[in-house]
């Protein structure tokens, strides 16, 4: 009896682990494609045998647990992997935008600019053509134009970031919650005392850290009841035990369209830890903002500061169509300064750019310390540039730009300070008539008509416009001033003044003919223009000064403005307008090639800890098809195992009868 | 390795995307003929790239501006042609009415011609350009450079040659203005000029002079009277320094002091004065007005007679002064027309060079795309079919 009855109970015990492992299979099998799925397999064990006098007798077997083929070095690498493809991936897409938009010949700055200096060139070549004056104008307007969709094309970058921003931080609280649910319910699963773990449970937490990995670069840590606490930044826990934290989306305390990553330390306070972010989507958006966007909209708009400063410059040292001195030509808006939301003073800053060939891509910090003392950071390496001192402005003059103050501070007050970058937005034109462009030069020289000698009178340059000898009366030098020589002593002359007549000038001063005279510098007239005399000027010769009026056909100063476009006078006088640009380009250029090659590679790397990943865990249909087969086969033997002992039942029954 | 299913699947796609995007950006490249697309693809190339750009615009530019140039002195030089042809008509014309042997009628029919030649002349220095600006104003163009007032002839534009800038760090005069062309020919002999006293009585007539050491000369005024004492004697009266020249200077033998050397022939009456003056410049509309005038007065005394043989003379050698002017500037004119050319040259080659180390940085080899192009194809194709074929295999199938 005991026989039949044994291997009734131990065919029993294989039809059940044979069911237990098909059923493994057919889950494996149904999952196969389930992303995160680990593969499972069954640890099978034999019941314990009877002793009897023939020795131990086998009971069959019985399935002990079911486990999933899992590597944690694995895993761990694939969330690290994860977290850099998908840094690498975001960024490389928005810089790919940038880098696209600046070096084309339709949307780039570059063509805009060097058609711009073309038309002055134009100009130059014909200084009375109203078509050509009109061509300057339409030319400066559309390179205007050109640093505007640049710069609005940036700002909807940065709205990107900001709106990719506000949807990642749900997104990744969301998984937080999951996780701290699934935490709970894994703590919380029976058996895994004794080593049963609930394995979908596992891999759906696991699966979970890869997706959030995506968005940020995260550590976790096992805990001893089976949760899992998640970290980001330096250590600020979004999930801890069953619990998770939420990160959230806080306005830039300088500047509230700027949107910052905080996190909640209490119902009420949150702190922000955007610089603490790193990896994943939202470490690539941060990123992307502080080493692109910013400095590349500041760097614009120091072109543009630049531009206007050095092109008005010149071009209020000219005289227009109209006999005028020429106005601006260009302008810009001030320069931008955000208080700290939380000042408590009521000290108010402007920043106003002194020196365009100064100025820096950075954005700055002025704080007050606790002996109201001002200090100025530089941002881009935090720097201290100026300070602590006891007032504003700093003297001398830091960056290229002077700061100046109203009101008191209150200690801990704070102000960031963004010179350049308005540049490019307020951007203007201020001349919108063709007869304004300022071509001519407004001094002439002339040599009198009954001149003996040979000397010549030529145009050294105009340097400032602003004396009382252009300003006292318009279109008119006050005083008019004449070169004369003595009628009887050579190479001797008088400076006097023609218009309004009054006492010479200078009298009896000596003539040198090998390097001749410099009219103003030589005699220190102090006046704002430079005429040089050159050769050999007779006795009694005579070289009169005036101002230029109805000198329409003059290009003089059209052809300094000219020659703007090979000047240095950008970054310490190192860099064109147009160096300072493919600067840029290079900056972007190099980053969205750099970001190109990392992001290869981490694919490289994702695909490789996929791979291994998926060869540990993944499921092979094959596989599982000839373990189907394999079990299929035992369950039938089992079967056949319970139908022998039947007959052996019925053949004892029937001996019996 | 264990491979798992989805894995399989995975790193076909996988490998299908890495096909396809190599595929489409030589697909680009071809397209495009460019090697670099965008900046990233070769930071360093874009931006010597940019800069090349700049430099091959700025060069097209000078060419631009050279072209300006050239037009310009061209216009120029034919009009300086024309007043050359003027001028030696003029000079002709006068020789001719220089001889003795003239009557009055035929110096005032003379006359008639060279002032229609004065006329156009007026009217070439008068002229405009296509967009109406005088060419002869300098920087004044919308004045008429030149006009007369009844008395003299004068020019209201000024002395601004317009440059133009026809390569780096160098411009070029496009324009000369009017004075420098027509009002700035040099008088008498450059350094001094000598005249007569309208109120001289005699015949004596005073020669153009010749410097005799240039190292003594003055330029001061100074005026010679016959003062008949003693013994027929000149006397020299430097004006500028109000003091008598040291004598004595007899008659007949030439009058040299302070390095100018003149030569008084005929009979000068006892009171008559010549003068002597630093050469300054005159305008060659004054020479011709001048010659026109001595035309058109009547021989009518021995006084008279030397003094028009003395303005006739004069006006000749002013002549040949501002044809040797024009032919000057005529000269500068092609001078700077040679350079024109040269610097187009350089211009040109440099623009070459410019545009063929872009294309060296820039440009695709077609040559070496098209075979990637083929051997990219081939790896795709190759990719989807092996895929197809192995996805049909699995042990599923023959499980029944």
């Amino acid at each position: 009896m005991a026989l039949t009855g044994d291997a009734l109970r131990t065919g029993i015990s294989g039809l059940l682990m044979s069911q237990r492992n098909i059923s493994v299979v057919s889950h494996n099998v149904t999952n196969v494609n389930l992303e995160g799925y680990s593969r499972q397999r069954t640890d099978m064990l034999t019941n314990n045998p009877s002793y009897s006098s023939a020795g131990y007798i086998g009971n069959g077997g019985y399935v002990a647990n079911t486990y999933r083929a899992y590597d944690t070095f694995l895993q761990r690498q694939l969330v690290e992997n994860t977290s850099s493809s998908d840094y690498y991936n975001t960024f490389h897409n928005y810089a790919l935008q940038m880098d696209n938009m600046l070096a084309d010949p339709n949307s780039g700055l570059s063509p805009a600019l060097e058609s711009f200096f073309a038309a002055n060139q134009g100009v130059a070549n014909d200084p009375t053509s109203v078509p050509a004056r009109e061509v300057l104008l339409t030319n400066a307007e559309s390179m205007v134009q050109r640093f505007g969709i640049i710069y609005n094309r940036m700002d909807s970058l940065r709205d990107s970031v900001n709106l990719e921003m506000s949807n990642i931080v749900p997104e990744v609280n969301s998984i937080a919650r999951e996780i701290a649910a699934l935490n709970e319910s894994i703590a919380g699963s029976p058996g895994r005392a004794r080593g049963i773990l609930p394995n979908d449970l596992l891999d759906r937490r696991d699966q979970l850290i890869v997706e959030i990995s995506k968005y940020v670069d995260v550590q976790t840590l096992e805990q001893p009841n089976g949760s899992l606490n998640v970290y980001v930044g330096n250590g600020q826990a979004v999930v801890n035990d069953f619990n998770s934290y939420d990160l959230t989306i806080e306005v830039n305390k300088y500047d509230t369209s700027i949107l910052e990553i905080g996190y909640q330390t209490s119902a009420t306070s949150s702190a922000n830890v955007s610089s603490l972010i790193t990896g994943g989507r939202l470490g690539a958006l941060l990123d992307l903002r502080s080493d692109i966007i910013d400095p590349i909209q500041n760097s614009l708009g120091r072109i543009a500061y630049a531009v206007t400063d050095t092109y008005n410059s010149q071009h209020r040292l000219g005289m227009d169509l109209n006999s005028q001195l020429g106005q601006d030509f260009f302008s810009t808006g001030p320069s931008e300064v955000f208080p700290a939301l939380d000042n408590l003073g009521a000290a108010t800053v402007t920043a106003t750019i002194t020196d365009t060939n100064l100025l820096t891509d950075s954005d700055y910090l002025l704080t007050v310390d606790a002996g109201l003392n001002y200090s100025l950071t530089r941002l881009s390496d935090n720097a201290l540039v100026a300070g602590p001192a006891a007032a504003i402005p700093f003297v001398p003059d830091v960056e290229g730009f002077t700061l100046t103050g109203v009101g008191a501070p209150v200690a801990g007050d704070s102000f960031m300070i963004r010179p350049t970058r308005a540049g490019a937005r307020t951007m203007g034109m201020v001349i919108d008539n063709t007869s304004e462009v300022a071509a001519a030069t407004p001094v002439r020289a002339e040599v009198n008509l009954n001149n003996i000698g040979t000397g010549t009178a030529s145009m050294t340059g105009v340097f400032d416009t602003t004396g009382l000898e252009f300003t006292t009366t318009a279109q008119t030098l006050t005083p008019e001033i004449a070169v004369v020589f003595d009628p009887l002593n050579p190479n001797q002359y008088d400076v006097i003044q023609v218009n309004p007549i009054g006492p010479n000038l200078v009298t009896g001063a000596i003539y040198n003919p090998t390097t001749g005279l410099d009219v103003v510098a030589d005699n220190g007239l102090g006046f704002g223009y430079e005429i040089h005399i050159d050769g050999d000027p007779g006795l009694g010769d005579r070289f009169d000064i005036s101002y230029n009026l109805q000198g329409i056909s003059d290009n003089g100063n059209m052809l300094e403005l000219s020659g703007l476009q090979s000047t240095k006078n950008m970054l310490g006088s190192t860099a064109t307008y147009n160096d300072s640009y493919s600067s840029i380009i290079t900056k972007v250029g190099t980053r969205t090639h750099q970001a190109d090659i990392a992001k290869r590679a981490q694919e490289t790397l994702l695909r490789q800890s996929q791979n291994a990943r998926e060869s540990v865990s993944g499921v092979n249909l094959d596989e599982e098809a000839a373990d189907m087969l394999r079990f299929q086969q035992a369950y039938q033997a089992a079967a056949q195992v319970i139908s022998s002992a039947d007959e052996l039942f019925d053949v004892l029954i029937a001996a019996a009868r | 390795m264990r491979i798992s299913s989805r894995q399989y699947t995975l790193n076909f796609i996988n490998n299908l995307h890495d096909q396809q995007s190599k595929l489409a950006r030589t697909g680009e490249q071809m397209a495009t003929g460019k090697r670099v697309i965008t900046p990233s693809d070769d930071p360093v190339a874009a931006t010597r790239i940019l800069s090349l750009k700049e430099s091959i615009g700025l060069t097209e530019q000078y060419g631009q501006n050279g072209t300006y140039v050239r037009n310009r002195l061209q216009t120029e030089e034919s009009m300086l042609e024309g007043v050359t042809n003027l001028l030696q008509r003029s000079r002709e014309l006068t020789i001719a009415a220089a001889s003795a042997s003239m009557s009055d009628q035929d110096r005032i029919s003379t006359a008639t011609e060279i002032r229609a030649r004065l006329e156009s002349l007026m009217g070439i220095a008068n002229s405009q350009d296509a967009n109406g600006e005088y060419m002869f104003s300098g920087s004044k163009g919308d004045i008429k450079p030149f006009s007369f007032d009844g008395v003299n002839y004068l020019y209201n534009g000024d002395d601004t040659a317009r440059d133009l800038q026809i390569g780096p760090n160098y411009n070029m005069t496009q324009a000369d203005p009017g004075s420098e062309v027509f009002m700035r020919i040099t008088e008498g002999n450059g350094r001094f000029f000598t005249d007569y006293n309208p109120a001289n009585t005699g015949s004596g007539r005073i020669n153009e002079g010749q410097i005799s050491n240039i190292t003594l000369l003055t330029d001061h005024d100074y005026t010679i009277t016959y003062t008949g004492i003693p013994a027929n004697e000149f006397a020299v009266f430097d004006n500028s320094l109000g003091a008598a020249v040291p004598g004595p200077f007899p008659q007949g033998a030439p009058i040299v002091f302070d390095g100018i050397e003149v030569n008084v022939g005929g009979a000068p009456a006892i009171g008559d004065q010549f003068t002597v003056e630093p050469s300054s410049s005159q305008s060659v509309f004054a020479t011709l007005d001048r010659l026109i005038q001595t035309l058109e007065t009547p021989k009518t005394s021995a006084a008279n007679t030397a003094k028009i043989a003395f303005d006739m003379d004069k006006s000749i050698i002013e002549l040949d002064n501002a044809l040797d002017h024009i032919l000057d500037i005529r000269g500068r004119v092609g001078g700077r027309l040679n350079t024109l050319d040269g610097q187009d040259y350089i211009n040109e080659d440099m623009k070459i060079q410019l545009k063929s180390t872009m294309s060296s940085l820039e440009d695709l080899d077609y040559a070496e795309a098209v075979g990637r192009h083929d051997l990219q194809l081939v790896g795709l194709q190759a990719a989807q079919q092996t895929y197809t074929r192995a996805q049909g295999l699995s042990l599923f199938n023959y499980i029944n």
